[in-house]
């Protein structure tokens, strides 16, 4: 069984009347690369924010790699990196001033890790300051602050907003590099649903402040995958007519008036000629399947998704 | 927390605005004996140091907002304080690496407005009879109980900035905080109560003896101490947003 790096339980936040993590249960094993999914306003940064200790649950309880109490928690997210909003920066400073800086003051003894973590990242700013670097220097100034003491759980919220699409690019192949290589643990919010599905390993839907579904990529594609489905009056001589007639070995029977055959089948005319010559009624016969953004919007309620 | 008070002084080393703030004490210092120097018509030191005693001593305490800004209020201003906690600093170092930076800047600052105080009034100035050693001795003693006023403040600024965050009110808060009381007291009629603030103590120490100076130091340790376990406690349970 692979290591817990991050669990939850009954996990509260509230600001006043309002409550923006609602006894959310949670867990990430070694390796995972968990996709937060939302609307604005449902939880993620707030969640995201717990975990790192920016803010404090109002009850509940958490662990971060089997840790719970706040000496244990305060250790264990020194082995957490992570990008929370906007990256924050002296803007006086260069990036590598910068990265020096969180050198120093988290006493890491390897004193080429600012170099390292800029070559990973491409950041080549030179002593151009903070100020005047643009959304994307930022940001990849930010991964490389997360990165610099090798950690072993990255927290990302949002990490490619402001990118274009070439920059995009090179985080999704960073962050895949840090998971195959280093086996690092990614959890990440984003609201670019299309880029959530090359990387994650896992999704987590959040609404309200309440984990609505969490599922494996696996899972979330067999939910997705096309099929063609068949509306009959009687599924079960339907499916048989299909298996001999059409050597259809892959028809599914869904309930006693519907099946369905994979998404790959192209001639669903052929299909309809063997039921009818066969005697089953055809009332209907059309193609599903959900892209992620299709199913997210069913799953949350469908209004007000950026 | 050495580790962080070493991160802090790099970074402060390398802000234009602490270089440009100690050119401007400087400036400041020796414009006050260049002034004494034209427009008096005594040219004495002892002259000089005294008016430092009866009408300077409280000043510094008004910079010391500044010494919070170059450290610890510019994180909030900077958005970096979220970088430092979600490394699983403990907040109670955090705060008090920070305060110790301010103080140890304060002194910097400090050291460089009394040493181009002192070094341009010997220069400029003539040194005469009551300029004795024991007067020396006095100017120090009670210049070194103000430092211990200006931790005070620093301790106070730094609880206001840790509630106010990323507003300037902090310094207007600040300035509140240490006039306000008084004139309260006086209105109240509860004058008795201002030998426990802080800016009537530097009044004090300017025509006080010895006594004095110890009364004022233990009001100053006090007062530090209460605003930095206030401040310690608040920020460890403040949400870093």
């Amino acid at each position: 069984m692979k290591e817990a790096v991050f669990q939850s339980s009954s996990l509260v936040r509230r600001f006043g009347n309002f409550t923006a993590v609602d006894h959310l249960n949670l867990e990430l094993s070694k390796g995972d690369i968990f996709a937060l999914v939302g609307q604005n306003g449902a939880g993620k940064t707030t969640l995201l924010k717990m975990i790192c200790g920016l803010i404090l649950p109002t009850s509940g309880s958490m662990k971060l790699f089997g840790k719970s109490n706040a000496k244990g928690l305060g250790l264990a997210r020194r082995r957490i990196g992570n990008i929370i909003e906007t990256p924050g920066f002296y803007s006086y400073l260069s990036a590598r001033q910068n990265l020096e800086y969180y050198r120093m003051q988290r006493g890491i003894k390897n004193k080429h890790c600012v170099e390292e973590a800029l070559r990973f990242v491409g950041l080549d700013a030179g002593e151009k300051k903070f100020k005047n670097f643009s959304l994307g220097m930022k940001q990849r100034l930010g991964l490389a602050l997360a990165i610099l003491d090798n950690p072993d759980f990255l927290v990302l919220d949002e990490p490619i907003n402001g990118l274009d699409p070439m920059g995009i690019r090179e985080i999704r192949e960073i962050l895949l590099k840090l998971n195959h290589e280093k086996g690092t643990t990614i959890l990440v919010s984003s609201h670019i649903l299309g880029e959530l599905s090359q990387i994650a390993t896992r999704y987590g839907f959040i609404k309200s402040g309440r984990l609505v579904e969490s599922i494996t990529a696996g899972e979330l594609e067999e939910k997705c995958r096309a099929t063609l489905k068949i509306e009959v009056d009687d599924s079960a001589k339907a499916a048989d007519v299909l298996r001999e007639g059409l050597s259809l070995p892959a028809v599914e029977i869904l309930n006693d008036t519907s099946l369905q055959l994979p998404g790959d089948f192209e001639h669903p005319e052929l299909a309809v000629k063997e039921l009818v010559e066969a005697g089953v009624m055809v009332s209907q016969v059309y193609r599903t399947g959900v892209n992620l953004e299709s199913y997210f919007i069913n799953l949350i309620g469908g209004k007000n998704v950026d | 927390m050495i580790k962080m008070i070493r991160a802090d002084l790099y970074k402060v080393f390398r802000r234009p605005l602490f270089y440009i703030l100690l050119a401007s004490m400087a400036v400041l210092a020796f414009l006050v004996n260049f002034c004494i120097l034209k427009l008096s018509t005594t040219h004495l030191v002892y002259n000089s140091w005294t008016a430092v005693m009866l009408y300077f001593l409280s000043w510094p305490a008004l910079l010391m907002p500044l010494m919070i800004d170059l450290v610890g209020a510019e994180k909030y201003k900077e958005n970096t304080l979220k970088n430092d906690v979600s490394y699983g600093v403990s907040r109670t170092k955090l705060y008090l690496s920070q305060m110790t930076v301010s103080i140890v800047l304060g002194l910097i600052v400090g050291g460089v407005a009394l040493g181009t105080y002192c070094g341009s009034s010997l220069l400029m100035l003539q040194q005469d009879a009551a300029f004795t050693s024991a007067f020396i001795a006095d100017f120090f003693s009670k210049v070194g109980v103000c430092c211990i006023g200006y931790v005070a403040c620093i301790a106070l600024a730094s609880f206001l900035s840790t509630m106010f965050q990323k507003n300037s009110f902090f310094v207007f808060a600040f300035f509140l905080a240490i006039y306000f009381p008084q004139l309260l007291f006086n209105l109240l009629q509860l004058s008795r109560l201002n030998q426990y603030l802080l800016i009537p103590q530097f009044g004090m120490i300017a025509i006080g003896d010895s006594q004095q100076l110890m009364t004022s130091a233990v009001v100053f340790v006090v007062t530090g101490v209460v605003f930095t376990v206030l401040g310690a406690a608040f920020f460890k349970k403040k949400d870093i947003c």
